[in-house]
């Protein structure tokens, strides 16, 4: 038997033992197993989706950084051309201090994610990749690696049992998200100032000045052809 | 020196301030990460010689703006678009065909995955429907000896990849939208409005044209033959 509830389909399942609390309505008697086949309207990605889902579920920081990059060099240029608010010359220079910043931004971004990521993992790896890659072993390798999840005298996982394996990985995985965007924000406070605002500067300049020169010629060609 | 209890003490710090409330820790690193940025920006922007007063007064406040509206719009949008991606995968909306299947026909003990999962499913008490059915991790609430069979390489890693993957492209889409289209957009318009405001008061207002002889107030008769150019030029006996 199935009843219908405001647009989700339930199934009348008296064997069902597991039940969950029911709806106010519904209550009187009525044992159901709303899984979710039944429950909401699903889809089945296809498999070029699908294996294009999960090439971008192994997307490190660094290719984020450098889709949101590109993103931002393709769009956010042409919104400061198209700014009615302001005169044409300071749009241009808005237009070529954009794309010098998110250029400046994904070039000294990428390398010190990468480098970061790279340092951090050196210094959190599990006994288990340890063991894989038979690296010799030093109390470095496990020094961001918490206490509480791995005991660092007996390398041994601390209320992780071998069926809980996966969760120690993510757990660990989670922890090198949390030291590795603290790390990147005190490298940034240095960074930022020593790399990012000259490599701005000397972009925006080159823009301006190639952009001035363009015009110069169109004036010019204009003159010529009076 | 040996540094590595150091490093360890700071490790077991993190974990417990920073792991354990990753949404604290983000909002706090990503929003500083943004004021740090714009200050440098904005520095860039100050120092560079080749753009004008008038060009500054628009593009410094525009930096500032950038990093208060990308702040903004990464919690009103960016965040609201990686749950939505996350929920679809939960509730089970999207899903694989393989994982769909795995579902239906991998059992623990008695029952499947798809009805284990599915008797999490609760109603809230404005009677909506809360949706759990497809997360994995829901496993573990019900009961630790299935969570064990559960959670098997096969099954955990194909829910894990699928719903990373979801995830990551939900969070880029979100970003797209806020940092490249609504914070453009934002920051334009509020950095306008202060060059128009700085413009505005930095222009001279103009001086009043005071007379040669200035009025006596209030002018009556008696001021009125004061002034020179009637003194100047007397009207004899003719009567003004």
């Amino acid at each position: 038997m199935t009843i219908t509830v405001s647009a989700f389909k339930i199934n009348n399942n008296p064997n069902n033992t597991k039940c969950c609390d029911l709806p106010h309505d519904l209550s009187s008697g009525v044992k159901y197993n709303p899984s979710f086949g039944a429950l909401v309207k699903t889809h089945d990605v296809g498999e070029t989706t699908e294996k294009l889902v999960k090439w971008f579920g192994k997307c490190s920081t660094p290719m984020n950084r450098f889709i949101l990059g590109v993103a931002a060099v393709m769009i956010q240029p042409w919104i400061d051309l198209h700014n009615k608010d302001v005169d044409e010359k300071t749009r241009k220079v808005s237009r070529a201090r954009t794309i010098a910043k998110n250029i400046a931004g994904v070039a000294t971004g990428i390398p010190i994610r990468i480098l970061c990521i790279k340092s951090i993992d050196a210094l959190t790896r599990t006994p288990e990749e340890l063991k894989r890659t038979n690296k010799s072993k030093t109390s470095w390798n496990t020094a961001l690696i918490p206490d509480k999840v791995l005991n660092k005298d007996t390398q041994e996982w601390v209320n992780f049992t071998d069926e809980h394996f996966g969760e120690a990985l993510r757990l660990v995985k989670k922890h090198r998200e949390a030291i590795g965007s603290t790390v990147a924000l005190v490298v940034m406070l240095f960074t930022n100032f020593a790399l990012d605002v000259p490599i701005t500067k000397y972009l925006t300049n080159k823009l301006i000045d190639k952009d001035e020169a363009k015009n110069n010629k169109k004036i010019n060609t204009k003159g010529g052809n009076a | 020196m040996n540094i590595l209890p150091y490093v360890k003490r700071s490790a077991n710090y993190a974990y417990e301030h920073m792991t354990k409330n990753p949404g604290s820790m983000f909002l706090i690193t990503g929003s500083l990460g943004w004021i740090l940025s714009s200050i440098a920006q904005v520095t860039a922007v100050v120092i560079n010689k080749k753009i004008d007063k008038k060009e500054k007064k628009f593009l410094i406040p525009q930096e500032i703006a950038d990093a208060a509206v990308n702040i903004t719009s990464f919690y009103l949008l960016t965040k609201n678009f990686t749950k939505l991606g996350e929920h679809f995968v939960k509730t089970g909306r999207l899903a694989t065909k393989e994982l769909r299947s795995l579902y239906k026909n991998e059992k623990i003990g008695e029952q499947t995955i798809e009805s284990l999962l599915g008797s999490k499913v609760s109603v809230t008490k404005n009677g909506k429907t809360k949706l759990k059915d497809f997360d994995i991790s829901g496993l573990k609430e019900i009961n630790d000896k299935s969570a064990i069979a559960g959670f098997k390489q096969t099954l955990s890693e194909k829910y894990f990849h699928f719903a990373d993957g979801i995830t990551f492209i939900s969070s880029i889409v979100g970003s797209i939208i806020s940092c490249s289209i609504v914070t453009p957009i934002v920051r334009n318009k509020i950095a306008a409005h202060f060059q128009k405001k700085s413009l505005m008061k930095e222009q001279k207002p103009l001086e009043p044209i005071t007379p040669a002889v200035p009025f006596q107030h209030p002018l009556n008769n008696d001021n009125y033959k004061k002034v020179s150019s009637v003194n100047a030029f007397p009207s004899g006996s003719m009567k003004v």
